[in-house]
């Protein structure tokens, strides 16, 4: 994992004394809460519908046992005991005071943590693959950029005001898991002639207007990479619109001029940019790559227990099944902990739980572990021989569901039960389909299946993305859920079709219902998964058995 | 004013500053956190107390102040304000 | 009140709105309109050091050809997130090689200051009353940054 240096340490704790004095200004009231406000969300602090809401960056989505025991101390100590890890790797805590912030971001810089650029209309928190540097299929790891990239955009003087927030995803292998065709910029590793570079996407996104990233570059080789998003940075700043939140975004610029001619703009300040100062060095490269290397207690060939490995429980092995995969290194598994365990809210732990996935973490999984885009956590490196003794203490923790990719494991925002914006509530949604869908055989039938949910049309549960998206709207006072279909996040990435008029929240799970029995009775085989059936068959048949009886009825 | 208001009855609302609780301004012309001590503002006062409102966001007493509507009773219509009177805390079955 | 970076020996511009005054005075800035209009007549003087006002929504298009003439580029923030003057003062130092003063005017706070000097700003026309924060901002840099950029 990286380790802050000691530029690191001064420039994040200047930062905490920066923002502490700017809160006695706002107290004292020498700064409008106007003024205020963009300076707060430059440190992660938002105001919600009940409280504050600090956000707290997880670069990459790579903690440390010891940094999530010091998260569990801080929402304990400042905040009502629990946290609740968000689809950018983040994790938010939904009660703190002002007057505490400087203090908990004091406790987050002794673990070298901190809010920097979690919010407000800048570069924000770079996601990757949580799956990176871990397994086979990979061309290369995409953290030592994703840590190159972040100091780079970390207080960037010439794009902390851009017209609104900027967000990037990395990968680092042909199968996407870090969503980049719905990032403002998706980098995706690719080697040519035995050299490596990124593909560069501009544009993706979701809120009220989805789009799919397109392709700007197709190679642009690695120690060039700062210099080429610079370019695209600034041309966003100088011509992204202003006039109008709602088409701020780069994909709305993208989309106005065509891909073309953004391209065109973007190549005129690359070449008229000294190129030479952006250029990453071998030592710095080499440097950076250092921190990610695995662990070294990996390499010591430990054989397998047989008897372990083969233990009989079937909880057990259903928890195998579905919750682990395989590590590049022999003998070891990735274990995935669900946070959506039957009916409770997705991706939220209590301060109990973080710790005792510090103390598995310390023990089982040389001191790591990840936060997934789908808002669960991963212990990266567990010796199959472990996974037993890892298993039963996640299950006393309520930590071992075993529903990874499956319908139950749903990706949620925080809906009206905490967001300011929100039309509807979505934790209630997820809720009963977890409920719903709790028999482990029905779900593993169903087989792959990805339910996203959002609140409201900012879409940060990542409905439009969903195979199954719910979107929560207002009508007239009431919670209604508007349901899309075939909409995916990966490298074949598509925005899902809405499928007819909206249900009431006593519908819903009746039509998830028969959106599942007629793909049920559609596929092919077991195989077929819910989005290759919708491909083939297309939107009508699930109209049909939608909204048929409704229309006699009426 | 140019957007026309709903409703008859309204509650004024905001967030404390320091530790961002959600606040009613009370018939007593202070914020607290008991929605049952809010005043109940008729459509004609409406001006009058958001002149008042005005002043204490001055004065950092009030963070972000709005009004919404509610009945003659004082009870909330919107499930937003519902929600946003009760607390969610969905993990508090869980937390000690 | 302003805040000059660079020692400018007493080198302050007046704002002029009309010709008449243009004529008259030695130290002169005009805004954008002024300078569209009076143009030829700005060009043909001598012994002048001229300053240009142009707003964060306004690009140098207009005045790119003659940037040698000017002692002064003042970009004036309609709002302080109006990001695009970081992006122009950039330019200004990296792409133009312009060496003159570059002020920072309008809603601007304090807490942007170092970020309008990495950018290439060395003049800052600021509320009186913020003046404390001003320097202290400045003063209190660290001087570590991530990115090589202008300063």
């Amino acid at each position: 994992m990286y380790k802050y240096d000691v530029k690191d340490k001064i420039i994040i704790s200047h930062r905490v004394k920066q923002f502490r004095e700017q809160i006695q200004r706002r107290l004292k009231g020498h700064l409008t809460e106007e003024e205020f406000k963009p300076l707060r969300l430059m440190n992660g602090l938002y105001l919600q519908l009940h409280a504050y809401m600090l956000r707290i960056a997880i670069p990459y989505g790579e903690l440390s046992s010891v940094q999530i025991a010091r998260l569990a101390k801080i929402a304990r100590k400042y905040d009502r005991g629990y946290g609740h890890f968000t689809t950018r790797q983040n994790i938010q805590l939904n009660w703190p005071k002002l007057v505490d912030i400087p203090k908990i971001l004091d406790e987050l810089s002794e673990v070298e943590m901190h809010a920097i650029q979690t919010s407000g209309n800048c570069i924000r928190n770079i996601t990757a693959d949580h799956l990176a540097g871990l397994i086979k299929d990979e061309i290369a790891d995409p953290r030592p950029w994703c840590e190159i990239l972040r100091k780079w955009s970390t207080f960037h003087p010439e794009f902390s005001f851009l017209p609104r927030k900027f967000k990037i995803a990395i990968t680092g292998s042909q199968h996407d898991r870090a969503a980049i065709k719905v990032h403002d910029i998706g980098l995706r590793i690719l080697k040519k002639n035995s050299k490596i570079g990124f593909e560069v996407f501009v544009g993706g996104g979701q809120g009220r207007s989805p789009h799919i990233a397109k392709l700007i570059n197709s190679f642009v080789k690695k120690d060039e990479i700062l210099s080429y998003l610079e370019a695209i940075l600034r041309v966003y700043n100088e011509f992204g619109r202003r006039d109008n939140i709602y088409k701020a975004r780069i994909k709305i610029l993208v989309n106005d001029l065509g891909i073309e001619k953004f391209k065109k703009l973007v190549d005129k300040e690359w070449m008229n940019m000294e190129k030479k100062k952006f250029l990453i060095s071998h030592k710095e490269e080499k440097k950076i790559k250092h921190y990610f290397k695995l662990p070294e207690g990996l390499n010591k060939k430990k054989g397998l227990d047989l008897k372990k490995i083969n233990n009989g429980d079937i909880n057990f092995k259903r928890w195998v099944t579905q919750n682990t995969l395989e590590h590049k290194v022999e003998n070891f598994s990735i274990v995935v902990i669900s946070l959506k365990p039957v009916g409770l809210p997705p991706g939220d732990m209590t301060s109990e739980q973080m710790e005792k996935v510090s103390q598995i973490s310390n023990k089982y999984s040389f001191n790591e572990i990840r936060v997934t885009h789908e808002q669960n956590l991963i212990l990266p490196h567990v010796h199959k021989n472990d996974l037993f003794d890892v298993w039963k203490l996640l299950d006393r923790a309520n930590l071992s569901t075993p529903n990874i990719g499956l319908i139950s494991d749903t990706i949620c925002c925080p809906g009206m039960d905490y967001c300011g914006l929100a039309t509807a509530r979505s934790i209630p949604i997820s809720k009963k389909i977890t409920e719903h869908f709790k028999k482990y055989e029905q779900q593993g039938s169903i087989g792959d299946l990805k339910i996203k949910i959002s609140g409201c049309i900012n879409a940060c549960g990542h409905h439009h993305v969903g195979n199954i998206g719910i979107l929560g709207l207002d009508r007239n006072g009431e919670e209604y859920y508007q349901i899309t279909l075939g909409g995916s996040a990966t490298e074949k990435s598509s925005i899902g079709k809405i499928v007819g008029p909206s249900f009431s929240s006593e519908e819903i799970i009746q039509a998830i219902d028969k959106i599942i029995n007629v793909y049920l009775l559609k596929r092919k085989s077991k195989k077929e998964t819910f989005l290759q059936t919708f491909n083939k068959i297309g939107l009508e048949p699930f109209k049909k058995k939608l909204y048929d009886n409704k229309s006699k009825k009426n | 004013m140019t957007k026309k208001i709903r409703g008859n009855y309204f509650i004024f609302t905001g967030n404390n500053l320091e530790n961002g609780n959600v606040i009613y301004f009370s018939k007593k012309k202070k914020w607290t956190k008991n929605i049952n001590q809010a005043v109940i503002v008729k459509k004609d006062e409406l001006q009058e107390y958001e002149k008042l409102v005005g002043i204490d966001e001055k004065d950092c007493k009030v963070l972000n102040p709005y009004f919404f509507e509610s009945n003659v009773n004082g009870e909330i219509i919107s499930l937003r304000e519902k929600i946003r009177s009760k607390g969610t805390n969905l993990l508090s079955k869980m937390v000690n | 009140m302003i805040i000059n970076l660079k020692k400018t020996e007493g080198l302050e511009f007046k704002k002029i709105e009309c010709s008449k005054e243009f004529k008259k005075e030695k130290n002169i800035s005009v805004d954008l309109n002024f300078w569209k209009v009076n143009k030829n007549e700005i060009l043909k003087s001598n012994n002048k050091n001229i300053g240009i006002i142009i707003n964060s929504d306004q690009s140098l298009n207009d005045i790119i050809e003659h940037l040698k003439l000017f002692k002064m580029i003042c970009i004036n923030f309609l709002t302080f997130k109006d990001g695009r003057p970081f992006t122009l003062a950039r330019k200004l130092r990296e792409l133009y090689n312009f060496n003159e003063l570059i002020r920072a005017s309008g809603h601007i706070l304090p807490d942007q200051s170092i970020f309008l000097i990495r950018s290439g700003f060395d003049s800052f026309e600021i509320k009186d009353e913020q003046t404390k924060y001003w320097e202290e901002f400045i003063k209190n840099d660290v001087g570590l940054y991530y990115q090589k950029v202008y300063t």
